[in-house]
């Protein structure tokens, strides 16, 4: 079965180097390493993916944008055909770069983490904020129509989630993703970022909230594993960093790094993954917990960071599984209350 | 306000629920988890969870948060008036809240939320 499974994204970091050190940042980025990938190993690297049907193709890092040879690659992979996806702080895009990035259709993701500067500011550096609303700005009067914001939550940031869409939409940024801060990089140092897993449950309900009221587009992930494990990273994606290993989730620690590219082809490194049979095997709650098909297993890296196993539960999903349970031990008396709640809660 | 920020907090699993006979009669107690992160809660929700210090009852706990959101001045003595648990309102906000969760089906994803 295992070789029949093919990705359907890669993700390139196409540099260490970044000009901001974001304190959740889950690569770390900061400083070029000595060995990243030349211009043409990574057009290399493209063209292997798009051989072996891969469409989507995702440009991260560091900073993609502070390569030089950064806009000859992208025009490779869009010439190839390939779907492109850039992930970036957006300050070094200036009007020229903004043309280009929509000339080539390239979906342009860029991270906001604040509805305001200071939190934004505490997060990725002073001053930040306002030149991320700038740059926002531009693409905007540009009609970047893949403009896209993506917003991590953690735990200084959440109670500016509800603040955020009125501020995208006056700014008119047309999509949103909404994602979770991860135990990894920079975050694990950070951790009173990091929202406990007791408080899942709560923040939850907030965020789809304020998906349903946003008024804006809510990009969703979609990303889902084959199997009794949801996390793609097992399956449909994978990463290669900017060094040449292969990673399969960014948000794994370096001991899970696969073979090199230039010592590998890419479909050698995809295949001895799905070889490995140290990671992705489901435990024994995970198998026994009704609520599995559902959410496959949830996510590694934080079963990683939590219990020091890749295979354990992740616990997220289990406070998640506890309140579905709580809402069907109490759908009754919630049924109640829609009519008279004082009576149901009494 | 005290209504919805009460079932956020009760389906968001902030608050345990203990039933208990009075004079015959049973009724529901609740009380906040001693554990709650409330850097992650708004002003309402923390006099919410401030007020379920102990086990109450839902009607002790609208007559204290009240109070308590006048005192802070978080609600005007006329918006208090809202939290009547038969106004439009009071329905209204919580009841969006119940619907939701009654169709809740846990994210299939475990890279968001």
């Amino acid at each position: 079965m295992a070789a029949t499974i093919k990705p359907s994204r890669i993700y390139i970091d196409v540099t260490n180097a970044c000009n901001l050190r974001c304190r959740h940042c889950c690569t770390s980025s900061g400083c070029k390493y000595e060995d990243e990938l030349g211009k043409e190993e990574i057009i290399s690297l493209i063209h292997q993916a798009k051989k072996m049907g891969i469409t989507n193709l995702v440009f991260s890092g560091g900073e993609p944008l502070i390569r030089k040879d950064f806009f000859s690659i992208l025009e490779y992979a869009r010439n190839s055909g390939m779907e492109v996806t850039i992930l970036t702080n957006g300050l070094l895009i200036d009007y020229k770069k903004a043309k280009t990035l929509i000339d080539l259709s390239v979906r342009v993701k860029i991270s906001l983490d604040g509805a305001c500067a200071e939190t934004h500011d505490y997060l990725r550096g002073k001053g930040t904020f306002e030149r991320t609303i700038d740059v926002l700005r531009l693409m905007v009067k540009l009609k970047c129509e893949t403009l896209t914001v993506h917003y991590t939550v953690h735990r200084l940031n959440f109670l500016e989630l509800e603040m955020l869409p009125e501020l995208l939409r006056k700014i008119g940024v047309p999509n949103l993703v909404i994602g979770t801060i991860k135990p990894a990089g920079r975050a694990q140092i950070n951790s009173e970022l990091l929202i406990p897993p007791r408080m899942v449950p709560f923040v939850h309900e907030r965020v789809n909230s304020v998906k349903r009221n946003a008024g804006i587009r809510i990009m969703s992930f979609s990303d889902r594993g084959w199997g009794e494990f949801g996390c793609p990273a097992s399956c449909n994606k994978l990463g290669i960093t900017s060094t040449g290993f292969l990673t399969t989730c960014a948000f794994f620690g370096s001991q899970f790094l696969g073979g090199n590219i230039r010592e590998h082809t890419l479909e050698e490194l995809w295949q001895s993954h799905l070889a490995r049979s140290d990671i992705f095997v489901a435990n024994e709650k995970c198998k026994k917990c009704p609520y599995l098909p559902s959410c496959a297993g949830g996510c590694r890296a934080r079963a990683l960071y939590y219990y020091g196993d890749i295979n354990a539960p992740d616990p997220y999903c289990c406070a998640l599984y506890n309140k579905k349970v709580f809402i069907d031990e109490n759908r009754p008396t919630l049924l109640k209350a829609l009519e008279n709640p004082m009576e149901a809660f009494s | 306000m005290v209504a919805q920020a009460f079932v956020e907090l009760l389906i968001g699993g902030c608050i345990e629920i203990k039933n208990e006979q009075k004079d015959g009669i049973e009724q529901k107690l609740y009380r906040a988890f001693s554990d709650i992160d409330t850097a992650l809660l708004n002003p309402v929700e923390k006099i919410v969870i401030k007020c379920l210090d102990k086990f109450r009852t839902f009607g002790e706990l609208l007559t204290l948060a009240g109070k308590e959101l006048q005192k802070e001045n978080i609600l005007s003595e006329k918006e208090a008036c809202i939290l009547s648990p038969l106004d439009a309102q009071f329905l209204e906000e919580m009841g969006e809240t119940i619907n939701h969760a009654l169709e809740y089906l846990p994210p299939t994803c475990g890279c968001s939320l």
